[in-house]
């Protein structure tokens, strides 16, 4: 079955480029640009196998989203990688919660070893 | 003088009673010179001089007096024209050498030329028609520091006996103590007043920095705080409790705890003090302070005192913070598009593998090539500000040293098409550092060897492991560091030059950069080079403080943290 991955980022570049390779590596990525929707989403909708998560972005805070899906139990086993180019990167990861890390900028092949490694 | 010895014993005690109490009656140098000319002349003698010896060992004429006050005039020229040599030649000199009195009834023409240097001294003298001497040292503690000279003219017709030198020591042991209590006093008051402007110009700097100190009197548990520092904790002038508790009361509860543990950690290593702590003023201003401090200790090592300043830093950590806002933001938005383009180059790299798209292809690789420049340069400037507020991260981790080689160098050489970069030796060993920062070092040195042998063919790294320490250089045979430049090396922003005063490209910060990450991570950088035949620089890292890390193939996942 084709994993399905939700890309949340404000920058359209980034959603665009991450969502073109994912496509190539035969998963099913989806560009989520209202992060605030998020929560919403996962109540009426299939979950997805992993969601990619940036962590400043317009208005919202990454790390507020990862608790609050690692706090509810009903959303609490979607793993989540988060992508960040803060200078303070490792630590923002560790207050998110989150399962795995990848620095921007990246290497499209770093990018789809995690997203391998981390999808299920 | 007198001629019956009963009334000359008589007057002399009455003199010297007189002496007493007009010497002790002030402490001015000033005032008591001038008493003992008055006292001397005319009752004693028609002139009278004291000479003292300066720390230059020259004689200084304090006082002279003469019943005639022409005569003094005449005098003073003639001491101007020629000083008196302090040598056995000059009465008062000779006097003051020996430490023995000298007394001269008369005065003959022979023993006037005899004194005299040259005929205008002679003729002064004789103008001034000097007929009989007395010459005393002044002594204090055994050591002559002066003396005194009677001396009978014309003017009275009088003459100077032997006995008349028991009158004049007399009268010159209590001129000396007189003279010896006005230097000390005058001494004793020049110290009050060059305390008295230190302590002034102390205050005014404190004011002037925001600087206030503190003496701790860790037995008593007294405090001593100076008025500035009161002002520091929004205090008064004067109206701080000054003990212990009144000071711990005003520090920050959030900060109470971890300040103790610094300051007991800090006090573990030895007796310098450093702390950064908020407190809060009477009115609630919430500051920061820094302080900082030396202990003393009694001879069982218990620290007994403890001395320091403390300085207001709010508006500098305001800045830092600011900063490191700033820095968060700077590298968010300037990695944001410098992510996209890379991997819209790294798609149309894929896009194009194909066997007729091969240019495309090379040129894609160089625009990926640049992005990763562009990418290494923002981070070395966000490294830079980091390192500076010592904020940089480090994430320790235990990895394979030669597979982190190994790869660093696999990932470098592509970089370069005229160098081939070979790699020598292996330290069979797991180490446990930030892969990452070490990586980072290791990346520096061969893009600088790289980037300063533009003639060279290759570049070797060697790797070894010996004893407690891993190392790793970098040699490159390009065109070396001049001696004089080599200091330089690890500065901050420093540049290369070649001879043409070419700089070669680059912000300066990569040596700078890489020197901090080993320092940090306990480790040693240097480098040697010889101009004109290639550079070697080398880093090492210790492996004693991770020996429990060291570990067996199988036990590759095991995690021993054994240091900070």
């Amino acid at each position: 079955m084709t994993k399905k991955i939700w890309i949340v980022d404000d920058d359209y570049g980034i959603l665009d480029a991450v969502q073109i390779v994912l496509q190539q590596e035969g998963y099913e990525a989806e560009k989520i640009t209202n992060p605030a929707g998020v929560t919403t989403r996962l109540e009426n909708e299939d979950h997805p196998n992993l969601i990619l998560l940036d962590i400043l972005m317009s208005g919202i805070d990454g790390r507020d989203i990862s608790q609050a899906l690692k706090k509810n139990e009903k959303t609490n086993h979607i793993p989540i990688l988060i992508m960040t180019a803060n200078i303070h990167a490792e630590k923002r990861f560790e207050e998110s919660g989150a399962d795995g890390l990848i620095k921007k900028p990246f290497d499209i092949d770093d990018l789809i070893q995690k997203v391998q490694q981390f999808a299920r | 003088m007198p001629k019956n010895p009963n009334t000359f014993s008589q007057e002399m005690m009455l003199f010297l009673n007189t002496v007493s109490k007009e010497l002790s009656s002030s402490l001015d140098l000033k005032i008591t010179l001038r008493k003992l000319s008055k006292l001397t002349v005319p009752k004693m003698a028609d002139w009278f001089a004291i000479e003292l010896l300066d720390g230059n060992n020259e004689l200084q004429q304090l006082t002279v007096n003469h019943v005639n006050p022409d005569k003094v005039k005449w005098a003073k020229e003639l001491r101007k024209k020629q000083p008196p040599a302090f040598t056995k030649d000059n009465g008062s000199a000779r006097v003051i050498i020996t430490g023995k009195s000298e007394v001269y009834p008369t005065v003959s023409d022979e023993m006037v030329r005899a004194a005299s240097k040259n005929e205008e001294e002679y003729q002064l003298i004789k103008r001034i028609g000097i007929c009989s001497v007395m010459i005393v040292p002044l002594v204090v503690r055994g050591k002559p520091f002066g003396a005194m000279s009677f001396i009978m003219t014309e003017d009275s017709g009088r003459s100077y006996e032997r006995k008349d030198l028991l009158l004049a020591e007399e009268f010159a042991y209590r001129a000396a103590m007189a003279l010896e209590n006005a230097r000390l006093y005058k001494q004793a008051q020049d110290e009050i007043e060059e305390r008295k402007a230190a302590e002034h110009r102390l205050e005014i700097s404190q004011k002037a920095g925001h600087i206030g100190t503190y003496e701790i009197d860790l037995v008593n548990k007294t405090v001593y705080w100076s008025p500035e520092l009161e002002r520091l904790f929004g205090l008064q002038p004067g109206s701080f409790g000054g003990t212990h508790n009144a000071w711990f009361e005003f520090v920050h509860p959030d900060d109470k705890q971890q300040m103790i543990q610094e300051r007991d950690r800090q006090l573990a290593e030895g007796d310098e003090l450093e702390l950064e702590f908020r407190i809060i003023h009477p009115d609630g201003t919430v500051r920061w302070i820094f302080s900082k401090g030396r202990y003393f200790r009694d001879k069982n090592g218990k620290p007994t005192k403890t001395v320091g300043i403390n300085m207001d830093i709010t508006e500098r950590k305001r800045l830092e913070r600011q900063k490191d806002e700033f820095l968060t933001i700077a590298s968010h938005e300037l990695k944001t598009p410098l992510t996209s383009i890379k991997a819209f180059v790294q798609i149309l790299q894929r896009y194009f593998a194909r066997p007729e798209d091969e240019d495309s292809v090379t040129y894609l690789s160089k625009m990926d090539h640049q992005v990763d420049k562009l990418t290494k340069l923002v981070q070395d400037l966000l490294d830079v500000s980091k390192l500076q507020t010592g904020n940089l991260d480090y994430n320790e981790d235990v990895f394979d040293f030669d597979e982190l080689v190994a790869e660093t160098v696999e990932e470098m050489q592509p970089i370069t098409d005229r160098h081939t970069l070979i790699h020598e030796g292996r330290a069979n060993i797991q180490v446990l550092a930030d892969k990452f920062r070490i990586a980072q070092v290791l990346t520096n040195f061969i893009s600088n060897a790289i980037k300063y042998s533009p003639d060279g063919d290759k570049i070797v790294v060697r790797t070894k492991h010996e004893k407690n320490t891993v190392t790793v250089s970098v040699q490159d045979f390009g065109i070396g560091i001049p001696d004089d430049k080599k200091q330089f090396l690890f500065q901050r922003f420093y540049r290369v030059m070649d001879k043409k005063r070419e700089s070669f490209p680059g912000l300066g910060l990569g040596l700078f950069i890489s020197s901090e990450i080993v320092k940090r991570q306990k480790g040693d950088i240097w480098f040697e080079s010889s101009e004109g035949k290639g550079s070697t620089f080398s880093f090492s890292l210790p492996v004693n403080l991770y020996k429990d890390t060291i570990l067996s193939p199988q036990s590759k996942t095991a995690r021993t943290k054994t240091h900070d």
